[in-house]
């Protein structure tokens, strides 16, 4: 069992296989070897966010391993074959969904990190530019002049 | 995970003026302005301009440049027609946006995975793959078009990039001063310090090169190829025009990967490294291995032998970052056209800013050689007295022997054209016999399974000699290992070791010592100076 504790102070008791899928874990337990009681410190993980992961962690830890990137497939994914499970469980409102990226990324956790983003793009995709703005609460500073010219140069892809 | 840059200690963009105009100062000052406006990060702390990061990405403000840069590259998450558009609308949501979703390393990923080598390169990558779009909506409607000239098809609008204020990324900037930073700058074009050489016997080049196991440029040898003012970027685009060739991770007609060269103005240039091309018996008969490389006992292996020739083509600033060469082989590159820069240590001495793992297995080093160049150059040691690394830079007719070992960086100083092979002699099968044996799962560019087993079947029906000479080398080398070892595992305290009491330190009258043979009932005296 591994201890991780959170930016906020938690503390979490996890198995070992479920915490070293963050490859940061994984390496950071290499390096202090397997006596140390200490639990890990993750300051750039909050309490609630860490739960999360830590959920997702266990739910996946029976995964077989990513197969190793080949460039020369070129096999493209869609984003929308996303497991049941993971739909439920990356339903969460926007503010937890980008500390729950940050988190996957800081932990290197490839697969959370991948849903978190097929899920942000999926919120853009099929929006128009002020929905847009409107879901991510963006301010449109452009002058109208700049406005014109980039609308100009991106006409070619709202042909169907 | 993709490496993360080194952190750029570097001075911000405004430079304050010095009087003193050294190299480094001149290269600092010439930082050009981004085309977008967007300036190093430590410049928001004085700057007048209110950044617009933080109203202008909204939600995604907390995550960094690089994870967003990131997120819009996938082709997973934004692949298609679909993320086509939530890229260009993202992009006309906010300055911010604007910035990070005209990245051209964005679009370069996107037109790559969309459309692997089968592009007309039209100024910019974000230009390039509209134009892919334009070109394959109009085929599949039935339109013909002719796509060879290269001219902007109807409907094609280029980006004219707009100036935004408030914009501050240490990662969008440090890709682009090293896209623009004058090589003569940042490489150290004028250091020199490799043999040249040439009227060289082969007693001589093995007795001064091979055995040493030293760098040299000899000038005397690709000048006479045919290939030496014959080749040229013309001259491939008239005879192999539309033949493909590999360039990294797709394969491209030449014309177009010549149009990209000529117009490629970013970090890491696409580069063309074919291992094909002698198949073409004009290009074969083109050049001729020298006879100080033509020893190249991989060739008992015939066509299952490991990739070992490459045409090699690369605008300027294209190269390779620091490696060592496959499978413990040495290597010979022939410059045709163009100049390259090379930086090169011996075996034993690992280049700053180069971290190989454990086993070799896995380098890491910065993500461009502009960046090696720029944070790590200017830290190596070049007093003659103690430098342990060669520079040098290789010239049009002239070729460079790569001595199996050696790390080495290549950096294209102007557009060249190249020929390389790796090749294993009686004098470096010790190592490639090491290398293939106790590192099989490191092998490169054989596909046929083990190639130690392979490799030594083969000597020993075609060179037995020679594999039995290395064979009985390589156990002595194996046994007087062995042997250093046990000697340094072995702890003889001096108390114990008679040799050691005769050589005890002189007694307080200084003239003789005497044994503790004596002592304890021995029978020497000795006198020590």
């Amino acid at each position: 069992m591994v201890k991780l504790s959170s930016s906020d102070g938690r503390e979490f008791v996890v198995a070992k296989e479920v915490a070293c899928q963050s490859v940061l874990i994984k390496n950071m337990l290499e390096d202090l070897g397997e006596d140390s009681d200490a639990p890990i410190p993750l300051p750039n993980v909050s309490g609630p966010v860490l739960e999360k992961v830590i959920e997702y962690a266990t739910h996946h830890k029976d995964d077989a391993p990513p197969p190793p990137e080949d460039d020369s497939k070129n096999i493209t994914k869609s984003s929308e074959d996303i497991e049941e499970w993971d739909k439920e469980f990356i339903n969460v409102d926007q503010g937890t969904l980008f500390e729950i990226i940050l988190a996957a990324n800081y932990l290197d956790m490839k697969g959370l990190l991948d849903l978190g983003c097929k899920t942000v793009a999926n919120m853009i995709k099929g929006k128009t530019v002020e929905e847009i703005r409107k879901t991510f609460n963006i301010v449109n500073d452009f002058t109208p002049e700049e406005e014109e010219q980039i609308r100009k140069e991106n006409e070619w892809c709202e042909d169907r | 995970m993709p490496s993360k840059r080194a952190a750029d200690s570097a001075p911000a963009g405004q430079a304050k003026r010095t009087a003193g105009r050294t190299a480094a100062s001149v290269y600092r000052h010439y930082v050009s302005d981004n085309p977008f406006g967007i300036k190093p990060l430590g410049n928001m702390l004085f700057d007048s301009q209110p950044p617009a990061r933080p109203h202008g990405l909204g939600a995604f403000a907390p995550l960094d440049d690089h994870l967003l840069l990131e997120l819009l590259a996938d082709s997973d998450a934004f692949g298609g027609p679909d993320g086509d558009r939530a890229l260009c609308r993202l992009a006309r949501a906010s300055r911010a946006w604007y910035c990070l979703a005209y990245n051209d390393a964005v679009w370069r990923q996107r037109t790559i995975a969309r459309f692997g080598g089968d592009f007309v390169f039209a100024g910019s990558w974000r230009n390039t793959f509209k134009r892919c779009v334009i070109v394959s909506r109009q085929r599949s409607a039935g339109r013909s078009i002719s796509d060879d000239d290269g001219q902007d098809p109807p409907g094609l609008v280029r980006d004219a990039i707009i100036r935004v204020p408030g914009m501050f990324s240490d990662v969008i900037y440090t890709s682009w001063r090293c896209s623009s930073v004058p090589l003569e700058h940042l490489c150290g074009t004028a250091v020199d310090n490799i043999d040249r050489r040439s009227g060289l016997s082969m007693a001589d080049f093995v007795r001064e090169y091979t055995e040493p196991n030293r760098p040299v440029i000899l000038t005397d040898v690709v000048t006479s190829w045919p290939a030496f003012g014959k080749w040229s970027m013309d001259y491939f685009v008239r005879n192999y025009g539309r033949k493909l060739f590999r360039a990294e991770a797709v394969d491209m007609a030449f014309e177009d990967y010549a149009r990209y060269a000529a117009q490629a103005h970013e970090e890491s240039p696409l580069y063309l490294f074919d291992k094909h091309f002698a198949e073409d018996s004009s290009l074969a008969a083109d050049y001729t291995v020298p006879e100080f490389f033509a020893e190249d006992l991989f060739q008992v292996l015939g066509n299952r032998r490991p990739d070992y020739r490459w045409l090699i083509v690369g605008p300027a600033r294209s190269g390779s970052t620091f490696h060592v060469d496959p499978n413990s082989t040495s290597a010979w590159n022939a410059v045709i056209t163009g100049a390259k820069k090379w930086v090169m240590f011996p075996p034993e001495h690992i280049p700053p800013g180069v971290f190989p793992s454990a086993d070799g297995s896995e380098v890491t080093s910065p993500v461009s050689l502009a960046e090696w160049f720029m944070n790590y150059y200017s830290e190596l040691d070049q007093s003659p007295a103690t430098r342990k690394h060669i520079e040098c830079v290789c010239r049009a007719g002239e070729i460079l022997y790569v001595p199996n070992g050696w790390w080495h960086c290549v950096m294209n100083l102007s557009e060249s054209i190249a020929v390389t092979q790796n090749f294993v002699t009686s004098e470096n099968l010790v190592n490639v016999l090491d290398f293939a044996e106790f590192r099989p799962e490191q092998v490169s560019g054989f596909c046929h399974g083990d190639l130690y087993t392979e490799f030594v079947d083969a000597l020993r029906s075609q060179r037995p000699e020679v594999l039995e000479a290395t064979q009985k080398r390589r156990a002595a080398k194996l046994r007087a290992a062995n042997l250093d070892a046990a000697k340094a595992r072995c702890t003889v305290s001096s108390s114990e070791s008679f040799w050691s009491k005769l050589s005890a330190a002189p007694s307080a009258d200084g003239d003789t010592v005497e044994a503790d043979e004596a002592a304890s009932g021995g029978s020497f005296l000795f006198s020590f100076e």
